[in-house]
């Protein structure tokens, strides 16, 4: 079970990335808003099942959050993916704040640096440009579609990480 | 008359160095990138030891690919590569190494009769092997040594010394030493439309060098981009014992150092085993969406091992258990490939 634990805090390094990577901007904006309408929104493009994976979306508690001021995200979604009650992998969906570049690559290489720990692989999967990278027992795939950043992370477990990458590109989930 | 040809030599070496190193290596980076993020038909031969392999195919992106092998010039086999899984095909059951080493004997007596078999995690490394000192390695088998051809080209541009844009005209250009001076002349001159751009090797040691390291790869690799308009379509490679310094000391006309270094290197005296080839990847047809996808009418197996067997160095592998992809409830484009399953219920693989 252990094992299958380490997807989720992957992806809570990947939404304070996101959000720490502001930092020290002026800006007047909000904190940081719940995302249960872009929840429900992603929901209706994502099945239930993907590759034989349950998707659920999950809480970000408040104190995640907490004091990020000058975020680049103005909200993340975060599924997981159970296989069972074995969590497989979790998808992050962000929608980037006009503070963002992300048709800047090295806007998007910088954001990338952020969650991958070893240089990722540039890969073209579909349309998608998406970055692929092996981290501690699992694969991560990061890409941009609009203003939408996904974050896809696999438990290395799980054998068909490209077949569940594919399907999440193919849903087109830029928010 | 002399005047006249140190002007044209001063303007060779002008135009040679207008375009800069660094430029014409950007450019070509840029352009196999380009050819790496589009779909296209392609040709990827290559001869060792007067065998010649050839694999045509389609690419349509990083995790979908398939290819057609044949070796001097009878098929031999074909295979489909999407996302996780990979399918092969056999037409010459008896000519395929590594077939009657199988672990899945479902999956040999289905290829012996000429039928599809999908491995539903079967499919290759995103990344290509390394060797020991850092080289994309080679000879890893014809359909592997074809995926990761443009991953191989990339890295040997960053190997070599430089990249310059071919110029005839340069008073240092010898066609002696130059592999691809007739097909060049013949089908790709720049009065045909193309540009061509060399990958410079580095300088061998010299007689004051003795204790350098010993030479390796990228000091024996010619190759040579060929460019039509703003695409890649032709790369020919030659990796082989010939270079200027070995020609001129048999010729007398160098240091004899090169002649032992020469002897040296023929015998091994390299960082690591070079291996002699001579490759060429065609580009067929660029930008056309191409779909590939795995057959529907094939027996669902292990094809664990065999591309590796294929190769020069074929490593053991553990054996994977029948593994495929689980229907999805609301997706009509599973990837399951049928109802024909040759196996057992899905486990995960290696």
């Amino acid at each position: 079970m252990r094992g299958a634990r380490r997807p989720v805090a992957v992806a809570w390094i990947a939404v304070t990335g996101i959000l720490l990577a502001a930092c020290g901007q002026n800006s007047e904006d909000a904190p940081f808003p719940a995302a249960a309408e872009e929840a429900a929104a992603l929901s209706l493009l994502i099945p239930a099942q993907v590759v034989g994976l349950t998707v659920e979306p999950e809480e970000i508690p408040q104190r995640a959050v907490e004091g990020i001021e000058e975020p680049y995200a103005d909200a993340i979604v975060i599924f997981s993916l159970r296989e069972g009650d074995i969590l497989r992998g979790t998808l992050q969906v962000a929608r980037l704040n006009r503070r963002a570049r992300p048709a800047d690559k090295s806007f998007r290489d910088q954001i990338v640096s952020q969650i991958a720990a070893v240089e990722p692989t540039e890969l073209k999967v579909g349309d998608a440009e998406v970055y692929a990278a092996g981290g501690s027992e699992q694969d991560i795939y990061v890409w941009f579609e609009g203003r939408g950043m996904m974050v896809l992370a696999v438990h290395e477990a799980f054998p068909f990480p490209r077949t569940l990458l594919r399907r999440f590109v193919d849903a087109e989930l830029g928010l | 008359m002399i005047r006249r040809l140190a002007v044209l030599a001063l303007m060779a070496v002008l135009a040679s160095s207008c375009a800069g190193r660094t430029t014409d290596a950007g450019l070509v980076l840029d352009l196999l990138a380009d050819l790496e993020t589009r779909p296209h038909e392609f040709s990827y031969r290559e001869v060792v030891e007067g065998v010649e392999l050839v694999v045509t195919g389609t690419v349509e992106d990083d995790l979908r690919r398939s290819g057609k092998l044949t070796v001097d010039g009878v098929e031999l086999l074909e295979q489909v590569v999407s996302d996780d899984g990979m399918a092969l095909r056999v037409f010459a059951p008896d000519l395929v190494p590594g077939l009657s080493d199988l672990e899945d004997p479902d999956a040999e007596a289905a290829l012996r009769a000429g039928d599809w078999v999908v491995d539903h995690v079967g499919a290759p490394d995103l990344l290509p092997p390394v060797t020991r000192e850092g080289f994309v390695a080679t000879g890893l088998g014809p359909l592997l040594d074809a995926h990761y051809a443009l991953g191989y080209l990339r890295r040997a541009i960053q190997d070599g010394a430089a990249v310059r844009e071919h110029n005839s005209d340069d008073p240092e250009y010898q066609p002696l030493d130059d592999p691809f001076s007739e097909i060049t002349e013949r089908e790709l001159s720049r009065s045909q439309g193309y540009r061509r751009f060399d990958v410079l090797a580095p300088s061998l040691p010299g007689p004051a060098q003795r204790d350098a390291a010993p030479p390796d790869v990228s000091h024996f690799r010619k190759i040579a981009f060929f460019v039509r308009g703003e695409r890649i379509v032709k790369v020919l490679e030659e990796v082989s014992f010939e270079r200027r310094e070995f020609r001129r000391a048999l010729e007398g006309r160098q240091s004899e150092f090169y002649l032992e270094l020469l002897a040296n290197v023929v015998a091994g005296g390299t960082l690591e085993p070079v291996r002699l080839r001579s490759m060429s990847y065609d580009v067929l047809q660029l930008g056309r969406p191409f779909e590939v996808e795995l057959p529907l009418d094939a027996h669902a197996g292990s094809l664990a091992g065999l591309l590796a067997a294929m190769g020069e160095h074929p490593e053991a592998e553990e054996p994977a258990e029948i593994t495929r992809p689980p229907a999805e409830e609301e997706d009509d484009e599973s990837a399951e490939a049928g109802d024909d399953v040759g196996g057992g219920e899905a486990e995960s693989g290696p």
